[in-house]
């Protein structure tokens, strides 16, 4: 999981004091812009605890983790100047709240302006460096900037400082690493990612995407040959082999695998086959059948389609 | 030591003893997690650390099978494998030396059918429940909502559709909203949970995730999705998939791509999806202004929607709103054409405008529900156009799946439904529906005549219908022919009119069966195509033979006599307009409401332990035939 979410950071704690610096000014402007862009909408929970929290500051005016929680809801609600007022009133009350910075690189972020959110996440980072945040929130500012190697280099500090990862931890990484042109890299991120936490549809899915993009044919096929080991259709699968079979010339096998994905479309339950997604694997598998019928093999070939 | 310090001296050495005494103590649970045909979770928190143990088996005093961890740990977690399909077991759990909870038979789970398996299924659902323990009631009233209602069954499972816990989701408020609310439903139904915000909100929803066991790795069917806060799992018919709102939903996202494939990947019956934040409110949300759930209804529907997913259940609107059958509305309120929007643009309900179809040869269509209620209900504009019905009560949802029909009723606080509506898809033809018959006695043993509860339902349009056979409980009389029953068909320009087309409908009985056919002036026929066909029946033409309900001695029970069929062995389920039985109080058997009871295997109903009376439900349907 990459928190890129300030709220998720809310409570942590940081040990180096505030440093607004010369972004301050175009800060106050991006937060005037969105504010005039802030939806009406409600969002009772929000103001139910900006409420109760109000009450409590009012009982314990210097307590700075007060003032942090409902910046944190006003910014929830968009509520930009409260918010800012919260957060530089939490930083007045515990200088060493670092985890200011790290909410105001967010905006910064968010407003499209990461050379700025970049000042604050490094400065947060040397104070703070044990936690993911920090690091997650620069990948995002280093990937907006095109600096790849340098966003890559936070995703493995992500994962590093992330005791039980999720899925995105490791798709992020590798999208950065595929931006910035390091396919083989990326692969083998999402490699890693389904060593880790198992056969992951989503990592083992884009996997495949990467090495039909890069040609390996028989990674990728190996690699679906193990999904349609596991239980569950076959059809969608078999296509998409079909389709690998396709691209490294096999058409004698491509054409098989359509037949067999055809067999086992028509061997679904109704209730699955007469959905949009369903006539659009349907028209699919018309037209690689199509396809297939007037490609012939180039090759000839050991690998029967399973 | 003076005699006036001994006690004080006593009592600090007695305190210093007692953690070892005291170390027994459960302070969670024991609750099951992660409902499989072969596996199940049994979870449940100690004061201190000890090892862990369940003993289990087929019988409360007969818990011959164990499991156990040595490791002292305050979370215990022991995974039960090899277990039977669809069968009930009992359980206890404790220490190597000790048993903490259990022995008896509010001590118990039953493992999930296989996939695929067409039977009665139960769900209980809360949406934001979070304030049960607040000192408020409100969570407590929407849980005694259910209980006590006429509705009550034990459900099969039960599920929450986030912000479990107010208003931080710590793990004292975790305790008290879910553990210290529900207890008899935890130990005895798995609860099935996805992440609402204020379950973020205490180190990025750690407590959350400390208390709930979810399958990363596809341990209870569908894909693995390698992490807890999305994720899928199968039940009989029925593939549920949990989604996250409060994470990365993007198009292109781990979410989404899982969510693709495991869709593609499910030959269910139906599907239901569920997660937190809803598509579609103007409760205390309004999804038109809120620029993350305006986001989300962009990202999760098309996607669901073009796999046919049949219901989407949500949260996070603090009030009960319900939508007509959709496909393919993502904008804003302000974009939503019924005309094209709208599959069915009526209610949904049998007794109104029709159960909603899915059996055109499509399996388009999804109704969307936000049953945020079940702690707070706040308000908001409550006039979302895609919504059939907004209230701003509080309630929890019950949904019924029976083969190819799936019933929902939010359930109030008095045990009142606020909504129903139905759902059918499946090829046309034969199809089930439920319908029963009782003939009761009142407190002198009079026998009484209780009319039929659903005497009136819609079929859809079934070409060359000749005969419609409706099946009842008892043998059954019918009085007169003629005005048994009526039959009214609904097309596109209105209702159609039998008796302008000649056609004339007659009703005979043949023991439990009263058979309904058409004839015109060259004798039997078939009806004329239409739409929906709607068959009311007249109570008052209609009468049993057999039957009653009498007083068996004890105050609180009634003995079922008479009973056409099976009255031994798994026992008899009827489900319709029994007698409402009071949670508390004396029974009054002519507190004639709206009822789904079972009959246990002797005939019994004890009106003082309805779990063990309502255990053994099956539910009793009718068949609708199409002879040649």
């Amino acid at each position: 999981m990459i928190p890129m979410q300030t709220e998720r950071v809310a409570h942590r704690r940081g040990t180096a004091p505030h440093q607004p610096g010369r972004a301050g000014w175009r800060l106050v402007v991006f937060l005037l812009w969105a504010a005039a862009l802030a939806p009406v909408g409600a969002h009772e929970d929000n103001f139910v605890e900006i409420r109760q929290l109000t009450a409590n500051i009012a009982a314990s005016p210097d307590n700075p983790r007060l003032y942090l929680r409902r910046a944190e809801m006003q910014r929830l609600l968009r509520h930009w100047h409260a918010a800012e007022a919260d957060y530089r009133r939490a930083a007045e009350l515990d200088p060493k709240l670092a985890l200011v910075d790290l909410a105001f690189a967010t905006l910064w972020n968010d407003a499209g302006q990461p050379e700025q959110a970049l000042v604050l996440l490094d400065g947060y980072l040397s104070r703070s460096p044990a936690g993911p945040e920090g690091y997650a929130e620069r990948a995002r500012s280093n990937r907006m900037l095109k600096r790849w190697a340098a966003a890559a280099a936070d995703c493995a500090e992500v994962l590093k400082h992330t005791p039980d990862p999720d899925p995105e931890v490791f798709a992020a990484w590798a999208a950065v690493l595929i931006d910035g042109g390091e396919r083989a890299q990326a692969l083998e991120v999402l490699n890693r990612g389904i060593a880790r936490l198992g056969r992951v549809a989503s990592l083992a899915m884009k996997a495949l995407d990467l090495e039909e993009s890069m040609a390996l044919h028989d990674a990728a096929l190996q690699r679906i040959g193990a999904m349609l080991a596991a239980p569950g259709r076959k059809d969608s699968l078999l296509l998409r082999k079909a389709g690998i079979l396709l691209a490294a010339g096999r058409g004698d096998e491509a054409r098989a695998c359509v037949v067999l994905a055809r067999q086992q479309f028509n061997a679904v339950p109704e209730a699955r086959r007469l959905t949009a997604a369903g006539r659009q694997l349907a028209a699919k598998i018309d037209r690689l059948e199509t396809q297939t019928a007037k490609t012939t093999s180039t090759q000839n070939t050991n690998h029967p389609p399973q | 030591m003076t005699l006036r310090t001994f006690p004080a001296t006593l009592a600090f050495l007695v305190i210093a003893a007692l953690p070892s005494v005291h170390a027994q103590s459960i302070t969670r649970g024991p609750y099951l997690q992660m409902l499989s045909p072969n596996a199940i979770t049994v979870r449940w928190q100690t004061d201190v650390a000890t090892d862990s143990r369940v003993q289990y088996g087929g019988a409360p005093d007969t818990l011959a099978s164990n499991a156990g961890d040595g490791a002292s740990v305050i979370e215990h977690d022991i995974r039960l494998t090899g277990l039977t399909p669809d069968t009930t077991y009992h359980y206890s759990v404790g220490t190597s030396a000790t048993m903490l909870a259990g022995g008896d038979d509010t001590f118990r789970f039953k493992t999930a059918p296989l996939p695929g398996t067409i039977q009665p299924v139960r769900i209980w659902v809360l949406g934001d429940s979070g304030t049960g323990g607040d000192g408020t009631g409100r969570a407590e009233s929407v849980r005694d909502g259910y209980y006590n209602s006429t509705f009550y069954q034990d459900p099969d499972f039960w599920m929450m559709l986030g912000d479990n816990a107010y208003t931080n989701g710590t793990e004292a408020e975790t305790t008290r909203a879910i553990f210290q609310t529900h207890p008899m439903m935890l130990r005895k139904c798995t609860l099935w949970s996805t992440l609402g915000n204020h379950d973020t909100y205490t180190s990025r929803g750690e407590p959350y995730f400390n208390a709930f066991n979810l399958p990363e790795n596809a341990e209870c069917g569908g894909q693995a999705s390698g992490t807890e806060r999305y994720y899928s799992f199968d039940y009989a018919n029925i593939h549920f998939i949990c989604l996250d709102s409060e994470g990365n939903h993007a198009d292109g996202s781990p979410q989404l791509e899982w969510a693709k494939r495991d869709l593609e990947n499910t030959i269910q019956q139906w599907i239901i999806a569920f997660w937190h934040a809803p598509p579609y409110s103007r409760g205390s949300h309004n999804t038109d202004t809120e620029p993350g759930l305006v986001q989300q209804r962009l990202d999760f529907l098309p996607l669901l929607e073009s796999h046919g997913v049949d219901l989407v259940l949500c949260g996070h609107s603090h009030c009960y709103e319900r939508s007509m059958l959709l496909n393919g509305h993502y904008g804003l309120s302000s974009t939503f054409d019924p005309n094209t929007m709208a599959l069915d643009t009526g209610d949904g309900s049998e007794t109104g405008d029709g159960a909603y179809q899915k059996t055109e040869g499509s399996n388009n269509g999804t109704v969307y529900v936000v049953g945020g209620n079940s702690g707070k209900a706040s308000g908001g504009s409550l006039d979302h156009p895609v919504m059939i019905t907004s209230q701003n009560k509080l309630g929890s949802l019950i949904i019924d799946v029976n083969n190819s029909r799936l019933d929902v009723h939010e359930i109030g606080t008095d045990g009142v439904p606020l909504d129903n509506f139905t759902l059918l898809k499946g090829p046309l033809g034969p199809r089930l529906i439920p319908m029963g018959w009782y003939s009761v006695s009142d407190h002198a043993g009079t026998p009484r005549a209780l009319p039929i509860l659903d005497h009136t339902f819609i079929e859809p349009r079934q070409a060359g219908l000749r005969r419609v056979e409706i099946s009842f409980f008892e043998s059954v009389l019918v009085g007169n022919p003629a005005t048994a029953v009526a039959v009214t068909g609904i097309n596109a320009a209105g209702p159609v009119d039998l008796s302008s087309l000649g056609i004339t409908v007659t009703a005979s009985a043949i023991d439990d069966r009263v058979v309904v056919e058409f004839s015109n002036d060259s004798g039997p026929c078939a009806l004329p195509d239409a739409a929906k066909w709607r068959f009311t029946l007249n109570p008052a033409a209609l009468s049993g033979t057999s039957g009653a309900i009498l007083p068996n001695g004890a105050a609180n029970s009634r003995v079922i006599t008479s009973l056409a069929g099976d009255t031994t062995g798994t026992g008899r389920c009827t489900g319709i307009d029994l007698n409402r039985i009071a949670n508390s109080g004396p029974f009054n058997p002519l507190d004639a409401d709206h009822l789904r009871a079972d009959i246990t295997g002797d005939g019994v109903i004890d009106a003082t332990d309805r779990a063990a009376a309502w255990a053994n439900r099956a539910t009793r349907t009718d068949t609708l035939t199409q002879p040649d």
